[in-house]
């Protein structure tokens, strides 16, 4: 009693069990001999190639709307910029220009390029984007600060090397000796092959070649080479005619997908106004449509306007309950807002839809703490600790702990703490500037001066070691110092009113000289 | 995610190491008992047909033997089992039995006893068809409207649809552009079968256009008049989705509407009858199965999605109405009625597992693991918590991030300056117009008492000053080993350093225990360089611009002491004027006067009185030590040139800003540069090719400048 092998494999295939597929087809693939490539009408052979082609790119798939990653050279030579200085609210790179409503670097802490830190890390959410090659060379290469990548290919490559793992002896398919054209007769083989040359091989020349003569072999009229062919064009970073493809497709033809693969093109472009339209547009036609709601809500985050964000994630929560990211990013928005009993809600809610890893007790803990449930803080913290998957982890949880400590008074706990936090991760400003802070409480004005421009060496964004840094100086009676330091924390917040005062104070000694 | 998990009513595991696929389950009142009561069917991949008629004494009960109507081992493996009006004369179920090459149709009927489990149930044979190619799926349906009773269609892994009219084999056709079977599902609206095609295509083919269309078996003879006889199946509607589907079902839970639920390996489809898209939903995880249920409200729809992540999540059109956890992954789901429950969930997965379930408020009951916490002991606690403090406050003191004095190094360098220079200079690339460069040796040694990895010594001297080699990479030292290294010093630019003082530095590291890589450390050495390597004996000038006197407290001292290097000792001891000549050209006199005590330096050049005063005092201090005098001071009584003093400095931070507005205009160039490099890669970038409009010679001109 036996299954066909073809159906077996058929089947292993729709359970999502690609490997046992894919050896299954391997087997039947080596049994007819000599023929290499598929061209007869109709053979088991044809059908166990492209089934092996599907499995394999399962294996590896990644969704591509996910993948965003963006490089010093694209962000230096990126020649689709429209206008260097943009009017207010229609930009992503100018982080001052929100409407309002954002909240203030003094409640919620910013990443490198001005935005405030947002609840859920999405790939984009990581690099900031420096405006000049000079400060993205400047830029410090910490672990946890915003760092720029150096090449695009950062994420792409290590997709690219899952040829290698799958198939020691070589490779599945031979691209190089591939005839494209063939293939793109073919509508039924193409498509696998595509995707499995996308996606496996990482080989989004060839990609592209294959799409262009298949979207002319379907006469224009396949609006999924389209969408393919705009991928391509995504990767190689010709956004303008990724923008064609996408926009054609979408004529033919609704879908979520593409409305998604366009609104990332526009987001490149830094034309946020355009890309949060069409998302408008996308849910005329797609009501309630998750992915959707929660792209306008990225984009509103990204664009300081954290009010309106935190209104569409609600949305988005309204039409699927157990999204993480919303939870996730309305827990922080309302922890920052102040109301560390609803954060709490939130994040617990996390917790028992088994969302279970360090970071969700970190937060869990610090609401805690700022709800006053003192009881719950250690253990939360403790059980982070223990959860804790590699030094940064480690060093978020010491952190945090250093600054409950604070906040109880136990300034000798908070002193080891932050110390611990350093030799987990020595790059960690923030710890360094607290640190000073609690050595300049101690008398030990050397040993904060060296800390504090550790700490802003590191964070330059940050205005709290500059203003430290300026009070210390002002103290000992280095007022050029001071006012320098001073002047840089300005210049990382605008509207820090000590910083202000501390400026006049200095003004008037210096006009008194 | 989830919050819940399904509440467990009835679950059972069927055999041991079975397969089971989509096709397997099937939930129907089989032996036709008309109580409205479903039983479940079960085919496995191993060939066993199992009837189940769950009914538990409380929730969450296991199988009882009773349960069980049937089990039978047909002797081939069962792909797909379903239940409907299969035999001709009866509108009885019939339950149909797809084989890999056969196909049979039972009638399942039961006997009762006196006592529950005396009932007897058995299957019944009533017809069966040998199958000429591989089959898939079937779907059933009263194709092309015949009122009464079920016609079954098989589509084959070959890609040929096949009818039967019950007991009889009406047709087969060959869909076009076939190669891997999709899923297959009949709509009685429009008696038209719906497929999803390897070209990721929806496809609909109506029953009359297959049915008048060329027989399949006929193909190979009529392969050349397939083109003219214009019977080819044409295809009725078609929607691109671009992805393949999982699943097909189609439903009509009032009259009016009825529509066409596509499940997608990404997404999730309602299609029109028109194959229009009603709506879709894109899926954020791998979806393993799901059934379109029920209408709650007016115009929408219910359906289950099961995923791979052990997920069942039920939505009404798009969006989530409740989300539940399953304990295993569904690889197929039913909705029941069973023993008066209404909407019984009957999932089976692909190892065997059966579960009856319904949805409750149950938590989901993720325990978090207990962190391993000891018992309290607190006296213990204290005494611990003292003895860390301990360590703590010992390590604070020895080792903290700045660095602590160290009386005893482990590691010493030492740096040796030979009294002569050199008898053949080793001055290279020497900017200096002089004639010959003088250089001087150092002889550098490292005394090692551990073990000290990767040791690099860098020697450093101030510009305009210039060593032969500045940097040396040594190979591990054991303990109690030494190394020496020789280098050269020389005047390399063409001015008068400001000091004479050099150091070097090595660094290396010691391993401990916790730390195999090393703690880096340093160790260093300063060394000075003699006079005589920038400047020679030369005859003494008496006018000069700028003079300085220095007063000292005691009698001055013949120069053929503290000069020997530079007086000829035949000059006899009363010589008490000295001159230097500097190797960039400059000259320097030093006179000693013979009354009074003091000492003046006169010079040309204001900046060259520095390096013969610092030297001067430095000697002079050095020879009162060697005498045992301690009360030795040089004073400067007159007033300090702070005219020229200032003027230098204004040169200097005229200089500076120069220096500042060089490096702005590079990097003004620099952005230009990068400007054009910019306007060009978009030119270039161009499909049509524009003229260049000399954007080339633009980029030219500014590296240059750069």
């Amino acid at each position: 009693m036996g299954l066909e092998p073809l159906f077996q494999a058929w089947s292993y295939f729709r359970r999502r069990k690609f490997r046992e597929c894919s050896d299954l087809c391997s087997q039947l693939l080596e049994r007819p001999p000599g023929e290499q490539e598929p061209d007869a009408e109709y053979t088991v052979f044809q059908a166990a190639w492209s089934l092996k082609t599907r499995a394999l790119t399962e294996m590896v798939y990644v969704d591509e709307i996910d993948m965003d990653q963006e490089g010093i050279a694209e962000m230096i030579l990126d020649e689709n910029a429209i206008a260097q200085v943009a009017r207010p609210g229609t930009s992503l790179k100018l982080p001052g220009t929100s409407h309002g409503g954002g909240p203030s670097p003094a409640v919620r802490p910013v990443t490198q390029s001005g935005r405030p830190i947002t609840g859920f890390v999405r790939p984009s959410t990581q690099s900031g984007r420096p405006s000049t090659m000079e400060q993205a060379i400047k830029t410090p290469r910490t672990a946890l600060t915003a760092r720029p990548i150096t090449s695009a290919s950062g994420r792409y490559v290590r997709l690219g090397t899952a040829s290698m793992i799958t198939n020691p002896d070589g490779p599945f398919i031979n691209l190089s000796r591939l005839n494209l054209a063939k293939y793109a007769q073919k509508p039924k083989l193409a498509k696998a092959l595509f995707e499995y040359i996308f996606h496996h091989e990482d080989d989004v020349k060839n990609a592209l070649d294959l799409a262009a003569l298949a979207t002319e072999h379907a006469q224009f009229k396949d609006w999924w080479w389209k969408v393919q062919i705009g991928k391509c064009y995504y990767r190689l970073g010709l956004y303008r005619e990724a923008e064609k493809q996408f926009k054609s497709a979408l004529n033919q033809q609704d879908m979520v997908d593409t409305i998604l693969y366009l609104a990332k093109v526009y987001l490149r472009l830094d034309q946020p106004v355009t890309a949060l339209n069409l998302f408008k547009q996308g849910l005329d036609r797609f009501p309630g449509e998750v992915t959707l709601i929660c792209g306008i809500a990225r984009i509103y985050e990204e664009m300081n306007n954290i009010s309106l964000s935190a209104e569409y994630y609600k949305d988005v929560l309204k039409q699927d309950n157990t999204h993480v990211e919303a939870i996730a990013c309305i827990g922080s928005n309302h922890f920052y807002s102040d109301q560390p009993e609803i954060a709490l809600r939130f994040y617990r809610r996390l917790l028992q839809m088994g969302v279970y890893n360090c970071q969700l007790f970190n937060n869990l803990g610090l609401c805690c703490f700022y709800a006053q449930q003192y009881d719950m803080t250690l253990s939360s913290f403790e059980r982070a600790l223990f959860l804790a998957e590699n030094e940064e982890e480690t060093a978020d949880v010491w952190y945090n702990l250093g600054h409950v400590s604070v906040g109880i008074g136990d300034l000798n706990l908070a002193y080891q703490c932050f110390k611990l936090t350093l030799v987990n991760n020595n790059d960690y400003a923030e710890a360094y500037n607290n640190l000073a802070v609690l050595e300049m409480r101690k008398g030990h004005i050397e040993q904060a001066r060296a800390l504090l421009q550790t700490a802003s060496s590191l964070a330059p964004h940050m205005y709290e070691p500059h203003f430290n840094f300026a009070i210390l100086s002002e103290k000992v009676g280095d007022l050029q110092r001071s006012y320098t330091a001073a002047q840089k924390s300005e210049e990382a917040f605008p509207g820090h009113v000590d910083t202000q005062q501390l400026i006049k104070q200095l003004k008037q000694h210096f006009a008194m000289l | 995610m989830s919050l819940f998990k399904a509440r467990d009513w009835w679950s059972t595991i069927l055999g041991e190491k079975e397969e089971f696929d989509q096709g397997c389950l099937c939930v129907a009142d089989v032996d036709n008992s008309g109580s409205g009561q479903d039983k479940i069917i079960v085919g496995s991949y191993m060939g066993y047909l199992r009837i189940f008629n769950p009914h538990p004494v409380k929730p969450g009960d296991g199988v009882q033997p009773e349960d069980l109507l049937l089990e039978v081992q047909l002797r081939e493996p069962v792909l797909q089992v379903e239940v409907g009006k299969f035999v001709s004369g009866t509108e009885g179920l019939h339950l149909a039995v797809l084989h890999c090459r056969k196909l049979c149709v039972y009638a399942v009927s039961g006997t009762l006893g006196n006592v529950e489990h005396g009932n007897q149930y058995q299957i019944k044979l009533i017809y069966e068809h040998n199958l000429q190619r591989t089959a898939c799926n079937m779907t059933y349906g009263p194709f092309g409207g015949v009122k009464g009773r079920d016609l079954i269609c098989i589509q084959s892994m070959d890609g040929m649809l096949m009818m039967f009219e019950q007991e009889s084999y009406a047709f087969g056709r060959f869909l076009p552009g076939f190669l891997l079977p999709g899923p297959l599902a009949y709509s009685s609206r429009t008696d038209s079968f719906i497929t999803v095609s390897s070209c990721r295509q929806v496809e609909s083919y109506k029953y009359q256009v297959l049915a008048f269309a060329t027989d399949a078996d006929e193909r190979q003879e009529t392969e050349q008049q397939k083109h003219s006889s214009g019977k080819r199946v044409v295809v009725d509607w078609v929607l691109n989705i671009g992805e393949q589907a999982l699943d097909i079902c189609i439903v009509s839970f009032n009259q009016t509407v009825s529509s066409v639920f596509v499940l997608g390996e990404r997404n999730f489809f309602c299609l029109k009858d028109n194959g229009q898209i009603r709506f879709m939903k894109k899926l954020d995880y791998s979806p393993s199965c799901f059934i379109p249920y029920c209408s709650v409200k007016e115009g929408t729809i219910n359906t289950l999605i099961a995923n791979h992540s052990k997920m069942l999540n039920i939505y009404q059109d798009v969006m989530l109405k409740w989300a539940t956890q399953l304990p295993h992954v569904p690889v197929a789901v039913k909705v029941a009625n069973l023993q008066d429950l209404k909407g019984v969930i009957v999932t089976l997965s692909d190892d065997g597992h059966l579960q009856c379930s319904y949805l409750g408020t149950d938590p989901s009951l993720f325990q978090a693991p207990r962190v391993d916490s000891r018992e309290i002991n607190y006296e213990e606690f204290d005494a611990e918590m003292k003895q860390l403090q301990k360590f703590i406050k010992e390590a604070t003191k020895t080792q903290d991030i700045l660095p602590k004095s160290e009386k005893d190094r482990d590691v010493t360098v030492t740096a040796e300056v030979s009294p002569d220079l050199d008898a053949e200079s080793q001055a290279i690339d020497s900017e200096v117009k002089a004639e010959a460069v003088p250089s001087v040796t150092i002889k550098i040694t490292i005394q090692s008492r551990v073990t000290a990895q990767k040791p690099i010594l860098a020697v450093c001297v101030q510009a305009p000053l210039a060593v032969t080699c500045d940097q040396f990479f040594l190979d591990d030292l054991e303990p109690d080993s030494s190394e020496t290294m020789v280098m050269s010093v020389f005047l390399k630019g063409n001015c008068s350093p400001s000091e004479l003082e050099g150091n070097c530095v090595l660094s290396y590291n010691t391993s401990t225990e916790l730390n195999p890589e090393g703690i880096p450390k340093v160790a260093q050495c300063n060394f000075r360089l003699p006079l005589r390597l920038i400047c020679f004996p030369a005859q003494p000038s008496k006018a000069a611009n700028h003079k300085l006197t220095i007063d000292t407290n005691k009698p001055p001292i013949s120069f053929v002491t503290i000069f020997p290097d530079f007086v000829e000792p035949s000059e006899g001891d009363q010589a008490n004027v000295l001159g230097f000549q500097f190797l960039t050209g400059s000259k320097t006199t030093l006179l000693a006067s013979k009354t009074s005590q003091r000492y003046r330096i006169q010079s040309d050049q204001l900046e060259d009185l520095w390096l013969i005063t610092k030297e001067l005092t430095l000697r002079l201090e050095e020879h009162f030590k060697k005498q045992n005098c301690k009360d030795f001071a040089c004073t400067f009584s007159g007033s300090i040139p702070l005219q020229e003093y200032f003027e230098l400095i204004d040169r200097h931070f005229e200089l500076r800003l120069n220096a500042e507005k060089f490096r702005e205009l590079l990097s003004e160039r620099a952005v230009q540069f990068r400007a054009i490099e910019r306007r060009l890669l978009t030119r270039f970038k161009d499909k049509t090719p524009a003229p260049l409009q000399h954007l080339d010679t633009l980029l030219e001109g500014t590296f240059r400048e750069v």
